[in-house]
């Protein structure tokens, strides 16, 4: 005689069932597929590399930099004038006889000084 | 949130999703790999403002992406649409993971999702309703009808696992 008394599940007894089929794992070569590493040349990765830095130390960093450019330039032109300076004081001084001409008419006047009139 | 970061919270749900749907790993793998790439392609079309979760937008578009191919290549290698028979005898063989795949490929599709989106993924009842794009009272329906077929389906397994009369 059939013992198997048709009984149909109870509602917990019908969660346990369905909560035992499991699926796969998702294979792990999913991510890579979605996010490809690309084969980039070393120079090209350096020249599109990128920093991230607070927005208070860049312009820390401008001021720093523009306060560096104005120091250097004003050393620059102190120096470069100093220089010129110098050159120009120790340079021999240039005469030339262009356009030089002789006395048409001498007039000689004699200054007698003070104690030649004594 | 990074795509890379959405990826790693939700493909696994998503896979799982498209499996319970499909019930072809291969087939869910490439709707994953589909479904992430559009999002990381736009991720601007979620607008968390709608009131969405993102882990909704990426299923609807796995779901949208199943159906497609459903329509363009058929249900060709799925279990379903086949008359499922666990007996008593055969139950203590059968792996209860496998018969339950079966049971469930056993019923209807548009229960089968109900099932998959409201049972396995734990979406609400609304949840569901509105990204199968009908009201609460169809999906509460389609539950009802699917949990009395699979009742009586798995009933034989659980008799053997235990539950009913050891005698």
């Amino acid at each position: 005689m059939e013992n198997h008394e048709r009984k149909d599940l109870t509602d917990a007894e019908l969660d346990v069932l369905l909560h035992a089929w499991q699926t796969p794992i998702a294979p792990a070569r999913l991510r890579s597929a979605v996010f490809p590493k690309q084969s980039v040349a070393w120079y090209r990765r350096w020249l599109m590399a990128s920093i991230r830095i607070p927005v208070p130390v860049a312009i820390a960093l401008s001021v720093l930099v523009v306060m560096a450019l104005w120091q250097w330039g004003s050393t620059r032109e102190r120096a470069g004038a100093e220089s010129a300076r110098k050159s120009f004081a120790s340079a021999p001084p240039t005469i030339t006889f262009q356009g030089f001409l002789p006395v048409a008419e001498l007039r000689p006047r004699i200054i007698r000084s003070h104690h030649a009139r004594n | 949130m990074t795509p890379e970061e959405a990826f790693d919270l939700h493909h696994q749900a998503v896979f799982s999703f498209v499996y319970r749907l499909t019930r072809r790993a291969d087939l869910a793998e490439d709707i994953t790999q589909d479904c992430f790439l559009a999002y990381v392609r736009s991720p601007e079309r979620f607008d968390e403002g709608r009131g969405a979760s993102l882990k909704t937008y990426l299923i609807a578009i796995a779901r949208n992406l199943a159906l497609k191919h459903v329509r363009d290549y058929g249900r060709e290698g799925q279990i379903g649409d086949t008359e499922v028979m666990i007996s008593a005898e055969s139950g203590q063989a059968l792996d209860v993971s496998t018969a339950v795949e079966s049971a469930v490929a056993s019923l209807p599709p548009l229960q089968q999702e109900a099932l998959a989106l409201f049972e396995y993924e734990g979406f609400t009842l609304e949840e569901t309703a509105a990204m199968l794009g009908t009201d609460v009272g169809t999906i509460k329906s389609r539950l009802h009808r699917a949990r009395e077929r699979l009742r009586q389906v798995l009933a034989p397994l659980e008799r053997v696992g235990g539950f009913h009369g050891e005698s």
